[in-house]
This record gives structure tokens, C-alpha cells and sequence, in this order.
């Protein structure tokens, strides 16, 4: 495996991943326009994706679980493949790091790989608290980005004071907020929509440049923490980038995350190692909720069962979901699969 | 291409490629792909890249092949369905090439009738009927006690059954004729073995066999002899009892006789010729006349 520097350009920002596909900076204001054609993904599926989201916004009722197959077809009729990833010891190591497991599995040194781990979690965490509202939506966490958004109405968010509108994360009336919602009210979950809106927003502005929700110094930190974790991991996410860039390059191919993570630490994650560009935010989907084999079910839903479906991932919850789609399932054990699995798309077999 | 980098592959992975690119339906691709792979023979025995090995070869009209790698290996259950895809449409293609026209639902009946599943893409259980097994059984047990189900019983066994009563009537007319016909053949068959035996008493001992035995057994029908042609089953079964809804409804075994025609006192749906030849040897040995098992 053979550490690819110019992916990890840990000289200029921190995000920046340079591609041949990156959009413009004036990215920033396409996510409120919704058009396609400024639309800041490098994946071409965006525009179907929208339209998906807005039949969503649009549905009545809390039908979260019933998402209709995505039937603007038009661009769908080009998507043939779409890679399902899981994103811990798949894309990035991180759990890994902390319980000393992949220290002891490569003979690194564990005090300073259980170190980087720790740095790494509490910026996510402070990520996660500071800006995406952390703490108001662990109780009530979604498994999509777009689940709560039919409570939303739209209103201008750009004076809303988040801080002081009195919504609790524990739900209105006591119980549990997190499930359907009838019992937080109609008032708590448009509240919670604007969350979750303001999250999207935030995520959309800073998915190139997560340098830009830090201080400098902190900004600074990330760029040594994470050069550090990828000397550490042998390059581990270099070489998984490979896949996902060759992935995206591709007008018939689609990446899609899920991960056993709650939905707003992920995208904190996803964040903080620089996989922004790489993942739409409507392409990441929470399986903590509902586990991986409901969400690969969504997501067959999403894109038809015309496309073929393969599965990336370490074992345990994603093997057994693709065994019972009958979905292909290529293993992540060490490096060498990463590698192999570059190979099997660059040679044209995936 | 190099080769090396397949190397890379471990079996798994080849076998994921070989799927998605069978579900991609990408079989150029998948072709290019077997080509590249390393003679391994551990490889080439796994089932996925079997498979995929089959899929190409059908792709390429090379039905030989495809033929020898669906009979070389047993598959797994869940692979059957696809596979025996492949066989019946790869006899069929064939077929149609040698008529010159496509191949009806009747003709497609007789391919497969010549050209059998192999057992190692097919577990043995009968291909799918037209009706379901639950509404099959409810026939068969009908018929068993009668095969002549009045306009009214029929209606009812339409009912019961979820079918039209036309369809309850074809199948019953279609079911006498084929046990007609089963019973001539069996009869065809053993004449032929008694021809081959110690004839002349057979014809006599036979004349009075049914006496002899049918003392023993509870049927209170006058069976024919095996001489006989019997022309309808209806001459061997004893009158029905009283139809109606409760006997629709607790069908049992019926105490009646079976609705195999079988010219031997003793019903059940045992082989003719079985009981043919326990006839013969009760006869002969009329100590051990009951305890021939005539009724299986």
C-alpha cells in the first residue's frame, strides 16, 4: 500500500481533496437553491437525489419508514452500481485506535496510537456539540439527514436563535422524543427540523473546508492529528480513497455511507477525516436506529433494484444485511483488501 | 492485461466479482474477468465462479459447455433457480434451432421432458404445477373416493379449492384418463411377465383368486381379474358415500377403495404388479394368503 501524499494534502487546507470533479468555492449558496446544476456534489446522482428529498418533504405523515422508490428516473437510468461503505475500520480507523486493538494487530505503539484516538474523538464530539447540535439531538437521533424535514415549514433560519428557543432534546411531554414524535408536538418538531436543517446547512458549507467551523490553532491540530493517523494506519485512508475517488469519477457509479454511528457524530466525522466531498450528505444514512439490514432496505428503495448493489465493509452487521439482499459483500480485513479492491475497479471488474 | 494483479484476489473476492457482475449483467466483463484468473483448481471449483462460468457460456451459445458445468457440480438450493434457467432455456434455443420456429408451450413441455433437470441443479421436487399443492390434495382425496363428482360436488370442490368448476372438472376428467391409461400400460406390462410364466394355470388360479382372498380384506367391491379389462374405475369402486360438505371437509382416509383401479381386492395405491404377484404367490401358498401385504 503505498501512501498517496497528494491525497492527504496535509500542506493546504485540511478538507481539500483535490479532484478533477471538484466544484467551484461558490458552492456555499447552491445547497439553498437546489438546483442541479449548481449543485455542490461531485456526485452526478445529485440532482435525482433532490428530487428524492423533496417527494420526501413533501410526503404527509410521519412515513419515514415507507420512502417511495426515487422514480425521477431520468438520471437513475445511468446509475448502475452503488457501493454501500461502512465507514469505521473500512474508510477511516478510528474505533480501532481507541481500544488499542489495531496497535496490538500492527505492533504500533499503543500509548501513542490510543492517544491520536482520543484527540481525534474529542474533536468529533466538540465538532458534533459546538455545531451540529449535538446535544440537543442525541436523544432524538434520525437515520437520514432529510427524516424529520416533512415537520419542517420552511421558514427563514438565517436570525433564528437556536440557543433560545426553548426546544429540549428529551421531547415535550417527557417521553422519549426520539420515535415517531406524536408526543413531542407539533411545535418541538418543527423546532427539531430546523435542527437538523441548520445541520444540513452547515454540513453542505463546510463538507470541502471543516477548517472553517475551527479556530485556527484547533484547525492546525487537525491537520498534525490526522497526518499523524495516517502514518500511524499505514495510510489506511489514502488507500480507501482510491475506491471511493474512482467511484465518484464515474457518471454511472454512486458511494453511499452507513455506518453504526448516530448520524450527527458521523457527519462530525466525516467532517473531521476529510470525507466531505466524497459524501453528500443525503448519502449518509445512521444504521443506529434501525440496523444496517432496514437501512439497506431504504436505500434499495432509493435506487431501484435495476442498479446492482455491493457492500464494503469489515464484517459482523454489514456481511449478514448484504448475505440477506443478496447483495455482493467484498470484506475489509487488512490494507490488501483495500488495495484489491482499487485494483478490481481500476481494472474494470467492479 | 497482466495477470498479476489477479493474483491479488482471494477466492472471496473473486467470487464477489463474479457476482456483480452477474447482477450487473455485465457478461463481457465477467468473461474477461475468467479469463485472467490463475489455474487454480481450488478456484475454479468454487461455486460462484461455476456459476459465472455458466452464465458466459450460455451468453456464448456454447450450450456444451454449459451443459457439462451445470451436470459436473452440485449447487447450492439457493443457485437452482437460476441455473436450471439457463438449462431449459439453452434446450429450448436448441430446440427451436432444429424446428426452425419458436417453441410453444407444448413444445417446451416435450424438451423438457427429454432433456430432465440434472439433479445437481435440482432438488427432485416436482417443477410447479398449475395449482397449488393445497388445492391438488383436496382433488386427489376427492377423487380418491370419487372420481365422478356430481355438478353439485364439483361446484363445492371449486369452492374448497379456489379453482372454477371447469377447472375442477378438467382435472378430474384429465385425471381418469391418465390412470386409464396408466392401468392399460400396466396391464400391457404385465401380461407381457405373464406370458413369460407359467401361463396356463395363471389364468385359472387368477379366476379364482379374487374369491380366495377377498374374504380376507373388508372390500365389499367385486374386483376384476387381472384378465380383465377393466374400462372404467368407476366398475371397481363402491358407491360413494353420501357427498356433500362435511365429507369435503374431513377427508381422511376413506374407508372405500382407492381410486387406483388396481383389479385386486385391497385398494391402496400399491403397484398393480405387486399385487399381481402377491396374487399369485397367495395362491399358490394360500397359508400365507393373508399375510401378503396387498394393501400397501
Amino acid at each position: 500500500s503505498s501512501t498517496n501524499a497528494s491525497l492527504i494534502s496535509t500542506s493546504s487546507t485540511i478538507a481539500n481533496i483535490p479532484t478533477a470533479a471538484v466544484a467551484s468555492i461558490s458552492n456555499q449558496f447552491a445547497h439553498l437553491k437546489r438546483d442541479p446544476s449548481t449543485s455542490p456534489s461531485l456526485s452526478q446522482t445529485t440532482p435525482s437525489k433532490d428530487a428524492d428529498d423533496q417527494s420526501r418533504k413533501n410526503m404527509t405523515g410521519k412515513n419515514r419508514g415507507k420512502r417511495k422508490a426515487d422514480t425521477s428516473s431520468s438520471q437513475d437510468s445511468e446509475l448502475e452500481r452503488v457501493f454501500l461503505w461502512d465507514l469505521d475500520e473500512t474508510i477511516i480507523i478510528f474505533h480501532s485506535l481507541l481500544t488499542g486493538s489495531y496497535a496490538q494487530k500492527y505492533g504500533k505503539d499503543p500509548t501513542v496510537v490510543i492517544g491520536s484516538g482520543l484527540t481525534m474523538e474529542e474533536m468529533i464530539f466538540e465538532v458534533a456539540d459546538t455545531h451540529l447540535f449535538f446535544n440537543d439531538l442525541e436523544e432524538c437521533d434520525q437515520v437520514h439527514v432529510e427524516d424529520v424535514a416533512s415537520d419542517d415549514n420552511g421558514q427563514d433560519l438565517s436570525n433564528y436563535s437556536f440557543s433560545t428557543d426553548g426546544f429540549s432534546g428529551s421531547g415535550g411531554s417527557g417521553s422519549h422524543g426520539s420515535s415517531v414524535g406524536v408526543q413531542g408536538g407539533v411545535d418541538w418538531m418543527r423546532k427539531l427540523a430546523f435542527r437538523y436543517r441548520k445541520v444540513r446547512e452547515i454540513y453542505d458549507k463546510h463538507k470541502s473546508n471543516v477548517g472553517g467551523l475551527l479556530s485556527p490553532q484547533r484547525k492546525e491540530a487537525l491537520q498534525r492529528l490526522r497526518a499523524e493517523i495516517e502514518v500511524l494506519t499505514d495510510s489506511w485512508l489514502g488507500t480507501a480513497l482510491k475506491s471511493l475517488l474512482l467511484i465518484q469519477s464515474r457518471k454511472n457509479c454512486v458511494n453511499v455511507l452507513i455506518t453504526t454511528t448516530q448520524l450527527v457524530p458521523a457527519l462530525a466525522k466525516v467532517l473531521l477525516y476529510g470525507l466531505g466531498e466524497i459524501f453528500p450528505i443525503e448519502n449518509i444514512y445512521s444504521a443506529t436506529k434501525i440496523g444496517k439490514e432496514s437501512c439497506f432496505e431504504r436505500i434499495v428503495s432509493r435506487f431501484g433494484k435495476k442498479v446492482t448493489y455491493v457492500v464494503i465493509g469489515d464484517g459482523r452487521d454489514e456481511e449478514i444485511a448484504a448475505k440477506q439482499h443478496n447483495m455482493p459483500f467484498w470484506r475489509i480485513t487488512n490494507h490488501g483488501d483495500l488495495v484489491s479492491l482499487h485494483q478490481a475497479l481500476e481494472l474494470d471488474f467492479l | 492485461m497482466s495477470m498479476l494483479p489477479t493474483f491479488g484476489f482471494t477466492q472471496e473476492q473473486v467470487a464477489c466479482v463474479c457476482e456483480v457482475l452477474q447482477q450487473g449483467g455485465n457478461i463481457e466483463r465477467l468473461g474477461r474477468f475468467l479469463w485472467s484468473l490463475p489455474a487454480c483448481e481450488h478456484l475454479h471449483k468454487n461455486e460462484s465462479v461455476l456459476k459465472a462460468k455458466a452464465v458466459v457460456a450460455f451468453h456464448r451459445g456454447n450450450f456444451r459447455e454449459l451443459y457439462k458445468i451445470l451436470e459436473s457440480h452440485q449447487f447450492s438450493p439457493h443457485n437452482h433457480a437460476k441455473l436450471q434457467q439457463l438449462w431449459l432455456k439453452a434446450h429450448y434455443i436448441e430446440a427451436e434451432k432444429l424446428r426452425g420456429r419458436p417453441l410453444g408451450a407444448v413444445g417446451k413441455y416435450r424438451v423438457r421432458r427429454k432433456f430432465p433437470l440434472p439433479r445437481s441443479i435440482w432438488d427432485g421436487e416436482e417443477t410447479s404445477y398449475c395449482f397449488k399443492e393445497k388445492s391438488r390434495s383436496v382433488l386427489r382425496e376427492w377423487y380418491a373416493h370419487n372420481p365422478y363428482p356430481s355438478p353439485r360436488e364439483k361446484r363445492e370442490l371449486a369452492e374448497a379449492t379456489g379453482l372454477t368448476t371447469t377447472q375442477v372438472s378438467n382435472w378430474f376428467k384429465n385425471r381418469r384418463q391418465r390412470d386409464r391409461a396408466a392401468e392399460a400400460k400396466e396391464r400391457e406390462n404385465s401380461e407381457n411377465s405373464n406370458s413369460n410364466s407359467h401361463n396356463p394355470l395363471a389364468s385359472s388360479l387368477n379366476g379364482s383368486g379374487k374369491s380366495v382372498l377377498g374374504s380376507s380384506e373388508d372390500e365389499k367391491t367385486p374386483s376384476g381379474t387381472p384378465d380383465h379389462s377393466s374400462s372404467s374405475p368407476a366398475l371397481l369402486l363402491s358407491p360413494p358415500r353420501p357427498p356433500g360438505l362435511p365429507s369435503l371437509h374431513s377427508l381422511g382416509h376413506p374407508p372405500g377403495p382407492s381410486a387406483v383401479p388396481v383389479p385386486v381386492p385391497g385398494g391402496g395405491g400399491a403397484d398393480p404388479l405387486q399385487h399381481h404377484h402377491g396374487l399369485q404367490d397367495s395362491i399358490l401358498n394360500p397359508m400365507s394368503a393373508n399375510l401378503v401385504d396387498l394393501g400397501s
